[in-house]
């Protein structure tokens, strides 16, 4: 399989015009939720896709922690996205965004449970078999622990990714929103993951409130997660980073730095 | 503990977006945190939705948005922001800017309220504070500006 | 006793020669109107600035809502609580003649509903109109007159028609045919009347341009503090005044930019997911110089 390489970012439709001007882009990720498989493409993706660059979906609402399966229609778009766009691979999160019919509006955590674990991999296998490529799975962040934790989060991942054979797509800013919020050496967790299984690696923004550092993905990346990015590079370097960014843009020449501080930081060419 | 998740997940869940209790041994603050941003992101997205009408609040925009919407679970960002404005013009507080947008949200497409929106297949009128909104092949025109 | 032929000519020749003078006509105005409609192609990224494909696209008025679309986003342009437009700075560098009326005008604290008819502003836009006539884009009025003459040509077999069908029904003469005949002629002369003020070239070259920026309408959100302010100038161009309501719906308020009825957002967005739900329509809160506070956005997504 040949996988996603180098820097990328995250296309939205609100900066299509900007992620259409990367000369050197080779990958991007699209929020599989916001493609229609039956529907024609966003001329954006069509463009990318006709110059070579390869578009991974990733999914954001599929559950794959909920208790209950997931749902099958669900799967078959993300299938059908993947099918649609020719992608390398899919990604999703190892987290809930629903229960007991009341929608969360965001990616929640699971108790380090071995009861999670196998609710997790009994749904990452159900979508497996629908899927025509690999899967990664992303760790998320979050703001609170479950109080009846069992395994630590190195374990807990590596489980379930030793379980599923799935990828790993690792979050760098959700490794350093996890350490700063729940406590942890965010280096010692990136020593203990299975980093051979890395398909690519988020970096993404984030801001302090309330005595909180928040993901926001709406703010510049800030200097600790670069550092990270640094560090993980230095050892076993990922083939793929992807810069995400939902919101609050910057003026294109701030958005070229930070892809820029990407390629320096991690080793890979530059795209701008 | 085994067996449970289901419940435990919808527990949070609740606790989370429709006020129900902080379940049972999770720290209150970060819980209430998470719950806090959620809002946030929340009024960020229905903006993306409403943008008149949540230009027309301004600065009051996050602050009226997460307190209409703080244990209100979501019905996604384009309902969520039609309730509200509806709201707002039902308690004479929707901005001129937030009339107009609901007036041609209203002459496009029929909600009830519970179900989604569905385009009108029909011409339609719609008037909501003082602003008067036609739709006619699905293309709207705002007939009236809402009185400033 | 039989009723005479009108005119002294019998129905059928009459209707014959009418007939075949109609048809020459019509197609000698179409072929006429093809010819003068062409223009002259605009070779691959012809160097067409924004108010430019805005006056193709809309006129003068449009050329001048562009020009102040960027004007706006470069922040030299802003308006008073009297609706007055004000200057708030000196001219980005590259600014065009239209530019520069349009921020003269605004240091004068025109209205915007004045702009066009400002006298400065009108000379700029008359040369905008000159440079696109002599590159085959648009019309002039020399040009559509001609174009007309020929709609005028069919008017007149019109006329002659609608007498004799007249006269015949008065004569108790058999009228059918040329009634019939009547109908497609009426319409080659209202279609014929309609003079364009672009040529097909530039036609063809705004569709381009609108399939090649699609990232810039509004009903995409396009993030305009990304993009530079001739980008924003070729929204405004290509997409209408949703462009300015959508980037700066504060300032498009109180400077009473005409509206125009924002796009359609989307199907049921049920948006949870982080970036953009189904669709993603609108401006987003958290990019407008108007609303929303800069803390108030983007609480944390975690994926």
């Amino acid at each position: 399989m040949t996988g996603p390489s180098g820097v990328g970012i995250g296309w939205r439709p609100e900066i299509a015009g900007f992620v259409a001007g990367l000369p050197g882009l080779r990958f991007v990720e699209v929020v599989a939720e916001a493609v229609a498989p039956a529907r024609p493409l966003p001329d954006g993706l069509t463009e990318l896709r006709g110059r070579g660059v390869d578009v991974v979906p990733h999914g954001v609402r599929l559950s794959l922690g909920g208790a209950e399966p997931v749902d099958p229609a669900r799967v078959a778009h993300l299938a059908g996205v993947a099918a649609a766009l020719d992608a390398p691979l899919v990604s999703e999160h190892i987290a809930f965004v629903r229960a007991g019919g009341l929608e969360a509006g965001h990616l929640l955590p699971l108790p380090r449970s071995r009861e999670a674990v196998a609710a997790v991999v009994a749904n990452v296998r159900r979508t497996q078999a629908e899927l025509p490529v690999p899967l990664a799975l992303e760790p998320i962040a979050a703001l609170f622990d479950w109080p009846d934790d069992e395994l630590d989060e190195a374990d807990f991942l590596t489980e379930i990714l030793d379980a599923t054979g799935a990828l790993l797509l690792l979050d760098v800013a959700n490794v350093h929103a996890n350490a700063r919020n729940r406590g942890g050496d965010p280096a010692a967790l990136l020593d203990r993951l299975p980093l051979e299984r890395v398909a690519y690696v988020h970096v993404a923004g984030g801001a302090e409130h309330g005595g909180f550092y928040h993901d926001t993905h709406t703010d510049p990346v800030p200097a600790a997660v670069l550092d990270l990015v640094r560090e993980l590079c230095a050892g076993r370097r990922p083939p793929a980073l992807l810069l995400e960014r939902d919101g609050h843009y910057p003026p294109a020449a701030e958005l070229r730095g930070e892809l820029d501080a990407l390629a320096a930081a991690s080793g890979h060419p530059v795209v701008t | 503990m085994s067996g449970d998740l289901a419940a435990r997940q919808a527990e949070l869940v609740a606790a989370l977006v429709a006020g129900g209790p902080l379940p049972p041994g999770f720290a209150p603050a970060p819980v209430a945190a998470a719950r806090r941003a959620l809002l946030r992101k929340r009024a960020g997205d229905v903006a993306r939705h409403w943008p008149l009408l949540a230009a027309g609040l301004g600065p009051a925009w996050p602050a009226t948005f997460t307190t209409w919407a703080d244990g209100r679970p979501t019905n996604g960002s384009l309902r969520d922001g039609w309730d509200l404005a509806r709201d707002l013009r039902d308690r004479d507080t929707l901005p001129p800017l937030g009339a107009e947008e609901l007036a041609e949200r209203e002459a496009a497409s029929r909600y009830d309220g519970r179900r989604p929106p569905r385009p009108r297949r029909l011409p339609a009128l719609a008037r909501t504070g003082g602003a008067v909104a036609v739709q006619v092949a699905g293309r709207v025109r705002l007939l009236r500006p809402a009185p400033r | 006793m039989t009723p005479s032929d009108t005119w002294g000519i019998p129905g059928p020749v009459f209707l014959r020669w009418y007939l075949l003078l109609a048809v020459v006509v019509v197609v000698g105005a179409i072929v006429h109107r093809r010819r003068m409609l062409e223009g002259t192609p605009v070779a691959v990224h012809g160097g067409l600035g924004p108010q430019q494909v805005a006056f193709l696209n809309g006129g003068d008025q449009l050329a001048v809502w562009a020009a102040l679309g960027g004007l706006r986003h470069a922040g030299v342009v802003g308006v008073r609580p009297d609706r007055r437009l004000t200057t708030g700075g000196p001219l980005p560098a590259g600014a065009t003649p239209v530019d520069q009326a349009v921020h003269h005008a605004a240091s004068r604290g025109l209205h915007t509903r004045e702009l066009a008819a400002d006298e400065w502003v009108r000379r700029a836009v008359d040369e905008l109109r000159d440079d696109l006539v002599r590159r085959g884009l648009a019309l002039d009025q020399e040009r559509r007159r001609t174009l007309r003459r020929g709609a005028l040509l069919v008017g007149f077999l019109l006329a002659i028609g609608i007498v004799r069908t007249v006269t015949g029904l008065f004569n108790d003469r058999p009228t059918g045919w040329l009634l019939l005949s009547l109908f497609p002629l009426g319409l080659a002369f209202v279609l014929l009347n309609r003079v364009p003020w672009r040529t097909r070239a530039a036609t063809a070259a705004l569709n381009d341009m609108r399939r090649r920026h699609a990232w810039l309408r509004p009903d995409a959100g396009p993030a305009y503090a990304t993009y530079g302010p001739t980008e924003v100038a070729l929204g405004v161009a290509l997409f209408g005044t949703a462009t300015l309501w959508t980037m700066d719906p504060g300032f498009a308020e109180q400077a009473e930019i005409q509206r125009q009825a924002l796009g359609h957002t989307g199907g049921a967005s049920t948006g949870t997911s982080c970036g953009g739900g189904p669709t993603a329509g609108g401006a987003s809160s958290c990019g407008g110089s108007s609303c929303g506070g800069g803390g108030g956005c983007g609480g944390g997504c975690g994926g």
